[in-house]
């Protein structure tokens, strides 16, 4: 679905971002809001629509792989991610990545799952750090995706938060539904896996 | 309708011009020929020994396409698990769906 109105085209970020989630969950129904415009920038409203097209289409997660740095619409924000979650869709996010010079939205909300990126070389990496947020962390530096064409890889935050989508994709199959719970569980784990949510065969 | 067969044949010495009742790519920068025909011509081919090396060919699902397929593992904990019935959105750029991997 195109929210920006400039056609939808392919781009780089979005497949990539999609093809570590399939990885992880192949089977998930996916539905692509494309809210960047040609210029790979978006608006509030371009966010708040898509958002409102979730809810609508009764999804389930939402992968968010970028931030928000204009922090005067932080109300307007939490409150758009609070609604979803209200009807039980959980939202996982991207930390960005500014280091601990700055975190942006929705990444510093309370209500979303806020990812790192983690690499065994940099523990303390790229990724923006405030209060008690990243909640986690995934692989980010160099991980292997698909591109636009072909096959490369990709660093970031933006790439470490599909890992945590697939895995709460998992969850919710599994009927994981507790998202207090799962936030808990994850709290401060690097790369967690099915065992951190207590599912077991 | 007959049914229908294909093979990938990797006999680099076979001439693709000298079969019949069949249909014939040449994958020339591959050095492979891929042969497609009713069940019982291509068998027939097969037990004259004008194919020696070759593969049937076989289905692709996407979820055997996968990058970083050791993460993966190490996620999954082996749950045999894959997300089905899970609604997913992307809030991000387009994704070109025509790549070979969705």
């Amino acid at each position: 679905m195109d929210f920006q109105g400039d056609g939808y085209y392919p781009d780089n970020h979005g497949t990539s971002v999609a093809s570590v989630l399939f990885s992880i969950a192949p089977d998930i129904k996916l539905y692509s809001a494309k809210v960047f415009s040609t210029k790979k920038s978006g608006t509030l409203t371009t966010v708040l629509k898509a958002i409102e097209w979730c809810i609508v289409s009764d999804i389930d997660l939402v992968n968010i792989s970028f931030t928000i740095k204009d922090l005067s619409v932080q109300s307007i924000v939490e409150h758009a991610v609070g609604s979803m979650l209200a009807r039980g869709i959980w939202t996982i996010c991207s930390a960005g990545n500014y280091g601990s010079r700055f975190m942006g939205l929705p990444a510093r909300l309370d209500s979303v799952l806020t990812v790192g990126a983690w690499h065994k070389n940099n523990p303390a990496s790229f990724s923006s750090r405030w209060g008690n947020k990243p909640d986690c962390y995934y692989w980010g530096i160099n991980v292997e995706v698909a591109k636009l064409e072909g096959y490369g890889t990709m660093s970031g935050t933006s790439i470490s938060t599909p890992f945590a989508t697939g895995l709460l994709a998992l969850a919710r199959e599994y009927g994981i539904l507790d998202w207090n719970l799962v936030k808990y569980r994850l709290k401060g784990k690097i790369n967690p896996t099915t065992r951190d949510l207590k599912m077991v065969v | 309708m007959q049914n229908r067969k294909r093979i990938i044949v990797t006999d680099t010495t076979i001439e693709p011009d000298e079969f019949r009742d069949v249909d014939v790519i040449h994958l020339k920068h591959l050095g492979i020929v891929i042969i497609e025909g009713t069940t019982s011509n291509i068998e027939k081919l097969i037990e004259e020994g004008k194919v020696k090396q070759y593969v049937e060919d076989v289905v692709v699902k996407k979820s055997s396409l996968v990058v970083n397929p050791e993460k993966v593992e190490y996620i999954r904990q082996e749950m045999p698990l894959s997300g089905k019935n899970v609604k997913v959105a992307l809030l991000d750029s387009g994704i070109n769906t025509r790549h070979h991997f969705f």
